[in-house]
């Protein structure tokens, strides 16, 4: 199943996708005791969050929230489609995608049907760095859907059958992705920027590179990667490290050892951004709006500069609506419903992503703010001001981002995987609020180049390319190609 | 999770305006000193009201939540709140939820839209400084963020933060309730805002499109058979006079909940709160509004095509199905669950599986106060047809009216739903804005709580009886959106891309 359909309307803006793992802030304000009404009373604060060795040197994260009777779990591997060879992109996907459709000898529906006895979800995600086996379950059957994880995880069949069909099903998944503006400019962005760097390429594939992909490459993927010292077990929910770690060793001990493969190509190899403006117009017919991304290759998780740059984006084009690009595109000249900007969290380098929605009219003035905005940041930097009102927005979104508990788990996990240390999550807003305005303008003059950008716009070609062309941008700059191109 | 998200809900419940009661539903009567008296909905695993106050704030109502505490009190202007404290939260998210929706608003008159751009409105300023943003700085100054959501039937207004920041949103909050400026200037600006989103959400979005033909072809009377957003002729001419109009008969205390999730002191949070909100006076009612008849729709069989960017045949079939606090919803909802809730449910088998007809299915079951529409939207694959994957939906639709699901099908289904609830439910944000929705909808919050209970309690012949009643007349709406011709040679994509797809080419 999607995402599921809202009818109602949202007034302000879409919260950007999360520009960062942030936690929450643990200011204290004693709870009085109940009031008049009969109802239970306020559960004291959790326990804080453990780590522990697992089965074969695996970690093992617990995140104890006992409010409701629900765990989040997460199984995941320290490898991503980072790891996918140069034209059999899609690799890691379909390999963890068609072992939750058979393993131990059990066809997809039995999987199917014994996962919905449960009423429990298992999803399978990657990234470039990593990949999630990931669900939720009510506490009362924790025990027994780790059983069927671990049946997944630790035992896939990949019958060749099985493996065609998931294959199969996910290039129709890409049909389905073009349907969506946002997806459709989101897959050519990343390749405008990356090129042919592991991050250049969706981590689901693409129509020329999945069919390359062989049943051995799935065995010898997992054979490599699922091994102790590139796992972790995650859990946040009603259950106690105690409990976890014991059903965990229980049910995932044939994992087998082994240290995490190395090196990571995605820790040597450095992308090449592009050199000038790259200017991308996907063309997708009968489009009102265009969809703008813009942005350049920024820092691994890992620099120093991430957090001074995560402010500065946050000044920039974070999620309050008084960030540069929302107030100057969206509030006070009404160019747009929602302007972006994110920094990635990523064990390679991430990127600094702009992204504004507008009717094709309004796009190349709206582009050109977007631009002009960008420049003015990389010249001038922010102020005293836009410094202490970013350290705020953040401190205040991290506490709402960290309330979740699955969030919160996701949040430990990407940093895990970044190769962060394990405070860094508890410890960032304490980091945010240290960030001076020198360390803040000094990492945005050595690492913004508004001038070497990757612009990708979806929209209709046929109304939008005359607009940029008379706005002076030469015909050969502009690179016109299919939305369903790849 | 079919019908829980806080998509469009219904607005009922304070009793002080009988406005909120057209649909001829009975009002929960309000009980001596101003409580309400405890509804059918709450009972189960809701507790009894208990008498009590704290700061001339009346408490109403109380119940649980999992573990959490849930109170309902109310003030003398008729404002409730909802406080839901979690001592292990890290933040607070405040909603404020006004039971006015796009059902309020005149469609002969031109003015549909109208509760959306009010919403919008409501960020511009409150008293004092003027500018555009003035509400989001002063928030964003707390280190909050806030967003709202229009639907059928409320309007409702979230900030999140963290605790310290509480006591200030609270005035806040009051502050934009007493009073909004509206000025011609403000008005134009947000206008094209609101046209960039129903662009966005509406034009250049597939299923934003499939929702307002299905529905607006399904009702023949009823107002959800407009857009949410309104028309783009109605949000071009809409006047500042209109706008006016609208948040002064629809926008008071008598007309909202304030529901309060996460780390708070909750006997300093309702002093605060009473001494806010307390003096706000109580807005006349709309005694003179017209009743909205209630219409299950569709009545009959009802379809229409378009042409679109899709890469196959994608449809939506949209079903007569019951308001959120109707008897039916626990049962329907069980229902929805078994034909399209999991990997192994009917539909997702039948089609997506067993003949590899579609890419994607996606299934809601409106959260509405009167009547709405179980939608099902299908991606067709490749060389397959709508008409195939509708079929199918037919079929298994008559299969479950005539024959009652056996009990391990029935145990999953609930089972599904009892975790998509509690997983729904996981964060401050989440508990508020849930619960503001329901007691928006419903009249009573304890809906929400009771949700676990009630699904537990249907049968396999509650579902079977349900399928009849509901699904029985064979009525509904279809759009179908069909791919658009092929392309030109000319823009067509390379062919070793092209090939890619279907087996083999190189790169």
């Amino acid at each position: 199943m999607g995402a599921e359909r809202r009818r109602a309307v949202g007034g302000r803006a879409w919260r950007a996708a999360g520009a960062a793992a942030l936690v929450g802030l643990a200011l204290s304000v004693a709870p009085s005791p109940p009031a008049t009404a009969d109802a239970p009373a306020t559960p004291p604060a959790a326990p804080p969050p453990s780590r522990r060795t697992g089965p074969a040197g695996s970690l093992v994260l617990v995140d104890p929230a006992p409010a409701l009777p629900v765990v989040h779990v997460v199984v995941a591997v320290r490898s991503g489609s980072g790891w996918d060879p140069h034209k059999k992109e899609g690799l890691a996907n379909l390999a963890a995608t068609a072992a939750r459709r058979g393993a131990a000898g059990q066809p997809r529906p039995k999987l199917d049907a014994r996962l919905d006895a449960l009423g429990a979800a298992l999803e399978v995600s990657v990234d470039p760095d990593s990949i999630r086996f990931e669900g939720d379950v009510l506490a009362r059957h924790l025990d027994e859907y780790l059983g069927i994880v671990a049946d997944i995880v630790l035992r896939p069949d990949f019958d060749p059958a099985e493996v065609n069909r998931t294959r199969r099903d996910l290039l129709a998944q890409l049909d389905d992705e073009g349907t969506d503006d946002v997806n459709v400019g989101q897959r050519h962005f990343g390749r405008n920027l990356y090129g042919d760097h592991p991050y250049g390429y969706p981590s689901e594939g693409t129509r020329a590179s999945l069919p390359r992909v062989r049943r051995e490459d799935l065995r010898a993927f997992f054979k490599t990667h699922v091994v102790g010292g590139n796992v972790i077990f995650a859990a946040a929910g009603p259950v106690g490290a105690d409990a976890f770690t014991a059903a965990v060793a229980r049910r995932f001990g044939p994992l087998p050892p082994g240290a995490a493969p190395g090196p990571n190509p995605l820790a040597v190899r450095e992308p090449q951004g592009p050199r000038g403006w790259r200017i991308q117009l996907v063309d997708k017919p009968e489009r009102r709006q265009a969809q703008i991304f813009f942005g350049q290759l920024a820092v691994r998780a890992t620099d120093p500069d991430y957090v001074p740059l995560l402010v500065a984006t946050t000044s920039f084009g974070g999620q309050g609506m008084t960030a540069t690009m929302m107030d100057e595109i969206r509030s006070k000249r009404s160019l747009a419903y929602g302007a972006y900007m994110t920094l990635t969290e990523r064990l390679g380098r991430g990127a600094l992503g702009g992204w504004v929605q507008c009717s094709t009219a309004k796009a190349v003035p709206t582009l050109k703010l977007a631009l002009k905005l960008f420049v003015d940041l990389m010249e001038r930097g922010i102020d005293a001001g836009q410094l202490a009102a970013a350290q705020t927005v953040l401190e205040g979104t991290t506490a709402v981002e960290m309330d979740d508990p699955a969030r919160r788990l996701d949040a430990r996990l990407t940093a895990e995987v970044a190769g962060l240390p394990p405070a860094f999550v508890d410890g960032l807003p304490a980091r945010v609020r240290a960030t001076t305005l020198v360390q803040v303008n000094e990492a945005l003059r050595r690492h913004l180049r508004a001038h070497d950008l990757a612009i990708t716009i979806v929209s209709t070609a046929e109304s939008l390319r005359p607009r940029l062309l008379e706005s002076g941008i030469k015909s050969g700059a502009v690179d016109v190609v299919p939305y369903d191109a790849f | 999770m079919a019908g829980l998200a806080w998509a469009a809900t219904g607005g009922v419940g304070s009793g002080c305006s009988s406005a909120f009661w057209r649909t001829g539903k009975s009002p929960t009567p309000a009980a001596p000193g101003g409580a309400e008296a405890p509804s059918a909905a709450g009972a189960g695993a809701a507790a009894e009201a208990a008498p009590g106050q704290i700061d001339g704030v009346l408490a109403v109502a109380a119940a649980a939540l999992g573990a959490l505490p849930v109170r309902k009190w109310r003030l003398a202007n008729g404002l409730h709140v909802i406080t839901a404290p979690d001592a292990t939260a890290r933040s607070v998210s405040y909603v404020t939820a006004y039971r006015v929706g796009s059902r309020d608003e005149d469609a002969a008159a031109g003015q549909t839209g109208l509760a959306h751009f009010c919403e919008h409105l409501m960020f511009a300023e409150a008293h004092g400084t003027r500018g555009p943003g003035r509400f989001d700085r002063q928030l964003e100054a707390l280190g909050g963020s806030g967003n709202a959501t229009t639907s059928y039937d409320f309007t409702s207004y979230t900030d999140d933060a963290a605790p310290a920041a509480l006591e200030a949103i609270v005035r806040l909050e009051a502050e934009r309730m007493a009073k909004v400026q509206l000025t011609p200037d403000e008005i134009e600006r947000e206008r094209e805002i609101v046209i960039e989103e129903r662009l966005q959400a509406a034009e250049d979005d597939i299923d934003g499109q499939l929702d307002e033909l299905v529905y607006g072809q399904a009702f023949r009377q009823h107002p959800y058979r407009w857009p949410i957003v309104g028309r783009m002729a109605d949000i071009r001419a809409a006047t500042p006079e209109a706008v006016s109009a609208f948040f002064t008969r629809h926008y008071g205390p008598e007309r909202a909940t304030v529901v309060v999730a996460g780390r708070f002191d909750e006997g300093a949070l309702l002093r605060t709160i009473a001494a806010a909100y307390g003096g706000l006076p109580a807005r006349p009612g709309d005694a003179a509004a017209p009743a909205i008849a209630p219409e299950r729709a569709p009545d009959r069989e009802v379809r229409a095509a378009i042409i679109s960017a899709v890469p196959a045949d994608r449809f939506m079939v949209g079903l007569p199905a019951p308001g959120l606090g109707d008897p039916d919803r626990a049962a329907y909802d069980v229902l929805d669950q078994l034909l399209t809730g999991g990997p192994s449910a009917r539909l997702q088998r039948a089609l997506m599986v067993d003949r590899e007809l579609a890419s994607s299915i996606d299934a809601d079951v409106a959260a509405t106060r009167d009547s709405g529409l179980w939608t099902i939207v299908v991606q067709m694959r490749r060389g397959t047809r709508a008409e195939s994957g509708d079929e199918i939906i037919r079929r298994e639709l008559a299969r479950l009216v005539e024959t009652p699901p056996p009990l391990p099908e029935m145990e999953a289904a609930r089972n599904r739903l009892e975790t998509d609830l509690w997983t729904e439910l996981g964060s401050s944000h989440a508990r508020a804005e849930l619960l503001g929705a329901y007691d928006a909808t419903t009249g009573d919050f304890r809906t929400l709580v009771e949700l676990s209970a009630a699904y537990a309690r249907v049968s396999a012949a509650d579902v079977s009886r349900v399928a009849r009643t509901w699904l029985g007349s064979g009525a509904r709406s279809l759009v179908v959106a069909h791919p658009m011709p092929a392309k030109a040679a000319g823009t067509d994509p390379a062919p070793a891309e092209r090939a890619g797809g279907t087996g083999g080419g190189g790169e």
